[in-house]
């Protein structure tokens, strides 16, 4: 009897101190899937921020959308986490604490359409619908910059919206299914396109009127500590650095990553479109969209938003 | 009666109380909001009519669900009284297929319906149909031969037995089934729904709740939660306890 209940007490105090995170000594990052997520899948594999860091474990958390790196940030369960532009400032609105320490990445994202389906903006209905990551998602967004600049309602297609990750939401447009278009980023619109009933209805860019970031990195507010800030974006810009100078050997190692062959990897890194820096572009018009249109309660300025030392 | 509402509605209060002093220690909006502003996001949302239409849709995809999914169960119980091989058929069917949950087969079913209503329709039948299949068969099994007998002697035809004898019969058994089923197609439709979002013109509660959790909107992901608890209890107290009086306590079983 006693015996028993010692092993429920280890047992219990075993299943207590996995929950204990108090470890100031681990770094946890989450990023998501993709070719704008490059720089980080580089460090990672290189161990890049380790060797400014060599103190800290880095532990990476690939996640599948941003309302869990979202969610991971607001219960503490993740330090830093990589999303594009609004669904931060979404966070910002509803009073979460974090900041924008760097950009990661621009990327030519859009809207492919499957031509077989449809060909207009005017043919989505309840059985052609568009797949895209979540409502709030930059996608979501571009998409009602672009609805609200050529129909005059932002929201004009939101009732046809489907919530898919960017794999399933690539094969879904592909089969014969309701999917007949995906507002989707690489490399996925760039295998997508390379299929002669696929076309590029939606540039993001024109969406925009003009040039953004695609991927900013996102840090607590509680999280002060210049040293991890200042380590990791070493690392990050050395791996920047490593894909503009040496392409072929970032392709090599990303091959299997993306589970694209070199040669593709190639291509699709060294696009004119990809560019990778930390350079953070765009703030002030997203937030003012989103304000204008319901989605911030407030318009957020760059200027609060950004990570100082 | 009236002390166990008043009892009830006790608890409710204890509850919401518990709730605010919880979330003002907490005083994190975002994570836990207080449930003052909880349902002043609930009011809001019913007010501009969004919210229910959101829970008609999800509330009518069940529906339409269920009775499709009763029809094919009275179905196969008709043929299982008639041939002891369709019994036999459909139990084994029932031993492999009950015990997957609908939304392990979600995946299945996107690939051979696609991400439209047949989807969520196949989804509920999925769930509700062994359910009740289980309760009907053991009623079925344990039905007493008397009770046949004296359709015999009226010179009554099957399907004359089944629905004067049988179905009467059984009932108890009949709707303990489609309780559970009813249980576990809501389960199974609202995870549908944060699964693949928007199904035909708009969208149910789980799309609702995918929506609000993708603007970080804490109150309004608790005030779809409200919701969902509204229908079941609605569904519970005043749909089944209203089909029972009809049936059970009418023909004796529960008084």
């Amino acid at each position: 009897m006693k015996g028993k209940l010692i092993i429920i007490l280890i047992a219990i105090s075993v299943i207590l101190s996995g929950c204990n995170s108090s470890d100031e000594k681990v770094i946890k990052i989450a990023q998501q899937y993709g070719l704008a997520y490059a720089p980080l899948e580089l460090s990672k594999e290189l161990g890049l921020i380790e060797k400014y860091l060599p103190d800290y474990e880095i532990q990476w958390k690939q996640i599948m959308n941003t309302a869990t790196i979202r969610e991971g940030m607001l219960s503490s369960d993740l330090d830093i986490g990589f999303m594009g532009i609004p669904p931060f400032l979404i966070g910002v609105d509803n009073e979460m604490g974090w900041r924008i320490f760097r950009g990661l990445s621009e990327a030519p994202v859009g809207m492919t359409i499957n031509t077989n389906k449809v060909t207009t903006l005017d043919d989505f209905d309840a059985n052609h619908k568009i797949a895209l990551p979540q409502p709030g998602s930059i996608q979501h967004i571009l998409l009602s910059m672009f609805m609200e600049k050529n129909k005059g309602q932002a929201d004009a297609l939101d009732d046809y919206l489907i919530s898919m990750a960017h794999p399933d939401g690539q094969i879904a447009l592909l089969s014969a299914s309701e999917v007949s278009a995906h507002f989707s980023s690489p490399p996925y619109i760039f295998e997508e396109l390379k299929d002669d009933n696929i076309k590029l209805l939606i540039d993001g860019k024109d969406a925009f009127g003009g040039e953004f970031t695609f991927i900013v990195g996102v840090v607590k507010e509680n999280f002060k500590n210049d040293e991890v800030i200042v380590g990791i974006n070493k690392g990050i810009d050395e791996a920047v650095e490593m894909i503009k100078t040496n392409p072929e050997k970032v392709a090599e190692l990303m091959a299997p990553v993306y589970g694209l062959d070199e040669e593709t990897t190639l291509l699709y890194l060294t696009n004119k479109d990809m560019d990778y820096s930390n350079e953070v572009k765009g703030v002030d018009r997203f937030s003012e969209f989103m304000f204008i249109n319901g989605y911030l309660e407030e318009n957020v300025l760059e200027e609060d938003v950004f990570y100082e030392k | 009666m009236y002390f166990m509402k008043n009892k009830k509605l006790l608890y409710l209060l204890l509850l919401i109380v518990l709730w605010q002093i919880i979330s003002m220690i907490v005083d994190q909006p975002q994570l836990m909001p207080d449930s003052i502003s909880i349902f002043q996001k609930f009011w809001e949302e019913m007010i501009n009519g969004k919210l229910w239409l959101y829970a008609f849709y999800s509330f009518a995809a069940i529906i339409i669900g269920l009775s499709i999914s009763i029809i094919l169960s009275l179905a196969i119980a008709l043929l299982s009284i008639k041939y002891t091989w369709s019994m036999d058929f459909f139990k084994f069917l029932n031993s492999i297929l009950h015990p997957l949950p609908g939304i392990a087969v979600l995946p299945v079913l996107i690939i051979w319906f696609g991400v439209g209503y047949s989807s969520i329709f196949a989804l509920i039948i999925h769930s509700v149909l062994w359910p009740i299949l289980t309760n009907l068969f053991s009623a079925i099994e344990t039905f007493p031969k008397t009770l046949s007998k004296v359709g015999d002697n009226y010179e009554m035809g099957i399907l004359k037995k089944f629905i004067f004898i049988y179905i009467p019969g059984t009932m108890p058994s009949f709707i303990a089934g489609i309780k559970t089923g009813w249980a576990r197609a809501f389960r199974a439709v609202i995870s549908a729904e944060m699964f693949f979002g928007i199904i035909g013109s708009s969208g149910g509660i789980g799309w609702y709740l995918v929506k609000k959790r993708a603007f970080l909107d804490t109150s309004g992901i608790f005030a779809g939660l409200i919701v969902i608890i509204l229908i079941g209890m609605f569904l519970e107290s005043f749909i089944f306890d209203r089909i029972e009086k009809l049936t059970l306590e009418k023909w004796g079983f529960k008084i």
